[in-house]
């Protein structure tokens, strides 16, 4: 069976990164490994050092016995396959030639969190894998990734939108007449037309539609299908981890632990006081200034680093059984394939330790 | 960037990079100016700071002052926008949504009404990378699927109204480190491939040096061998020196990327109440 991670958390919190330090270090252990990215901005191919990453998984140099592959997701490209796939060939093309479709069908709100789910279920489907790795799309809450596909398909299947297909069906008398007028009025006759034609044959294809939205959401609750929730060690609320853990805990999927991101190197030897420095240095203006430094040096982060216990606290009370991983800033940045092994080493798949 | 001489500036930039906070900064500065200023918001979600006035745009009150203003629809007929079947409908058109929020405060700068609250800038603290991205480029999709009517106007209108360096002025926000330069580098280049102007680019949280003047880090480590501790401060400080290379590096990419002398703010990590801390240090780019 195909093990399913998925990645969520704020815009920031360096899911993208982090997802792709997750792949490595379970390629390093030897499974044959996937990592899907829906970030438009290519980011993961700079860590993973590959030209291309688009709609095709694409290896990525790596020593041992497992294998990586990255892929980006591509909303208009796993669109047109899902129509290809579904469709009856003369539909799919009808499809492929209406203006709305080409114009906002793929941008339709929770398409891209719906497609990169459809991915998901390819990629695990395929039995290429043991494990895939998602990362999940930036968005301001990281529930908004369970929510999107459930909103989309309320879109697809809606009888408001059946509606609007066959106006003399659903909508009878005069009230309803006016309501397509003003609709009408304001997106405009042929927009309408078009909205028609695509609902009309994405209609066609509905009962697929609905058949593999079904598998596609027997997936996300799987068990073997886990959920990990990034946060950042500086600012933990930002996430609205509550939220998410309550959904998680309500759709009964499986919580993973969290991932707590950019956590300042705990401070475990007494620093000098500034008085100690003082007295070893030179005195001159210039010392003193150099004393100065290093004293606000030692003040930052002693800061950080009760900030980060705090968070540490703040976590251990929301869920009190999950694990935390704590994952260090690295001083040097994780921009390379070098960066991710050394983030991997610290995430459940690296034999990273969890914090109790 | 002479933003006071513009109407709005729209703030983008990706997640965690604090638009939000360099909105509300630029709202104080501008008010500490003498002028007057708002951040407007979309949707629910988001937040200005303290002080800061906020004016909120959701969908519904778009569509509403849509009808009333341009269809010149009667009462009853602004009840029937909030009918679910014309919310449905707004869902299934993601450009209608961005069009009608964008038209809404065009509206409020070109044709300011008694009720409207107005003011010399606004500042749209816009959504992350790829929706903010979206948004801007929804009024030219909706120009393309549309020819004529009262949205096909709204739509051009704005259009014209973004796309005018006089009136408006995109700021791009980041951090000084590599991947978000790199992905401000990729924003500004679609930006300017489509025919957008940026005004400028702001980079959050930029760490001073270590250690600001002499005596050579190799004294300063002698010095602290002698010293009880003095090594983990040591640590401490060697960290903080690869910190500093990694941002002074991306600080580089940064302009070594940009094609123009495109004007570009480094604002320094602040403690507290972020946005006025920083509204001193964006005054400079009004």
């Amino acid at each position: 069976m195909t093990q399913v991670a998925v990645c969520c958390g704020a815009g920031g919190t360096g899911k993208t990164t982090v997802a792709a330090a997750l792949a490595m270090g379970h390629a390093r252990g030897g499974s044959r490994v996937a990592v899907l990215t829906i970030d438009p901005a290519r980011r993961l191919a700079d860590a993973l050092g590959v030209e291309v990453l688009d709609n095709t998984p694409r290896a990525v140099p790596l020593e041992g016995t497992g294998t990586l592959h990255a892929l980006m997701l591509d909303r208009r490209s796993t669109w047109d396959e899902v129509v290809a796939r579904r469709a009856e060939p003369q539909t799919a093309e009808r499809l492929f030639a209406n203006r709305y479709y080409q114009a906002v069908a793929t941008r339709l709100s929770g398409s891209q969190e719906y497609m990169a789910v459809e991915k998901l279920h390819d990629l695990v489907s395929s039995g290429d894998y043991d494990v895939v790795v998602v990362d999940t799309p930036p968005t301001q809450h990281a529930v908004d990734f369970f929510r999107a596909p459930e909103r989309m398909r309320g879109i697809l299947d809606r009888s408001v939108l059946r509606a609007l297909v066959e106006p003399s069906g659903a909508l009878r008398g005069a009230a309803a007449r006016g309501v397509l007028g003003v609709v009408s009025r304001i997106a405009g006759d042929r927009v309408m037309e078009d909205i028609r034609d695509f609902f009309g044959l994405i209609g066609e294809m509905s009962d697929g539609f609905r058949a593999r939205s079904e598998a596609v959401a027997a997936l996300l609750v799987s068990p073997d299908t886990r959920y990990f929730l990034l946060a950042d060690a500086s600012a933990p609320q930002r996430s609205d981890l509550e939220t998410f853990l309550a959904e998680l805990q309500q759709r009964g999927m499986g919580f993973a632990g969290f991932l707590v991101n950019r956590v300042a190197p705990p401070i475990d030897a007494e620093l000098p006081t500034a008085q100690a420095l003082r007295a070893a240095a030179p005195d001159t203006a210039e010392w003193g200034a150099a004393v100065d430094g290093l004293c606000a040096l030692a003040r930052a982060a002693r800061a950080q680093a009760r900030a980060h216990q705090s968070a540490l606290v703040h976590l251990r009370k929301l869920a009190p059984d999950a694990p935390i991983w704590m994952l260090p800033e690295l001083p040097e940045g994780v921009a390379s394939t070098d960066g991710l092994l050394r983030l991997a080493a610290h995430l459940p798949s690296g034999g990273g330790s969890v914090e109790h | 960037m002479n933003l006071l001489a513009r109407r709005l500036v729209v703030v983008l930039g990706k997640g965690g990079t604090g638009r939000s906070t360099v909105a509300s900064a630029l709202a104080l500065a501008a008010v500490a100016r003498g002028r007057t200023a708002r951040v407007v918001v979309l949707g629910s979600s988001g937040d200005a700071a303290p002080g800061v006035d906020v004016f909120r745009v959701t969908v519904a009150s778009c569509l509403e002052a849509f009808g009333v203003r341009k269809l010149h629809l009667p009462g009853f007929a602004t009840r029937v926008i909030r009918n679910r079947i014309v919310a449905t409908l707004v869902d299934a058109i993601p450009g209608l949504a961005d069009v009608l929020l964008l038209g809404r405060i065009e509206n409020l700068i070109s044709e300011p009404q008694p009720d409207d609250p107005a003011a010399d800038l606004l500042i749209l603290d816009a959504p992350a990378t790829g929706h903010g991205w979206t948004l801007l480029q929804a009024p030219g999709t909706m120009t393309r699927m549309t020819r004529t009517g009262p949205f096909f106007e709204l739509a051009r209108n704005i259009e014209h109204f973004l796309r005018d360096p006089d009136r408006t002025a995109l700021v791009v926000c980041t951090l000084p480190e590599q991947l978000p330069v790199r992905e401000s580098l990729e924003l500004t280049a679609s930006l300017a491939e489509e025919g957008f102007r940026t005004a400028g680019i702001v980079v959050n949280r930029v760490a001073p040096p270590p250690l600001l003047s002499p005596p050579p880090q190799s004294a300063v480590r002698e010095l602290l061998d002698t010293v009880p501790g003095g090594e983990a401060l040591a640590a401490l400080l060697d960290n903080a020196t690869v910190r500093q290379a990694r941002q002074d590096a991306a600080l580089q990419a940064l302009q070594a990327g940009l094609d123009e002398a495109l004007p570009f703010a480094a604002l320094p990590e602040v403690t507290g109440p972020a946005a006025a801390s920083l509204a001193p240090h964006v005054a400079e780019l009004l």
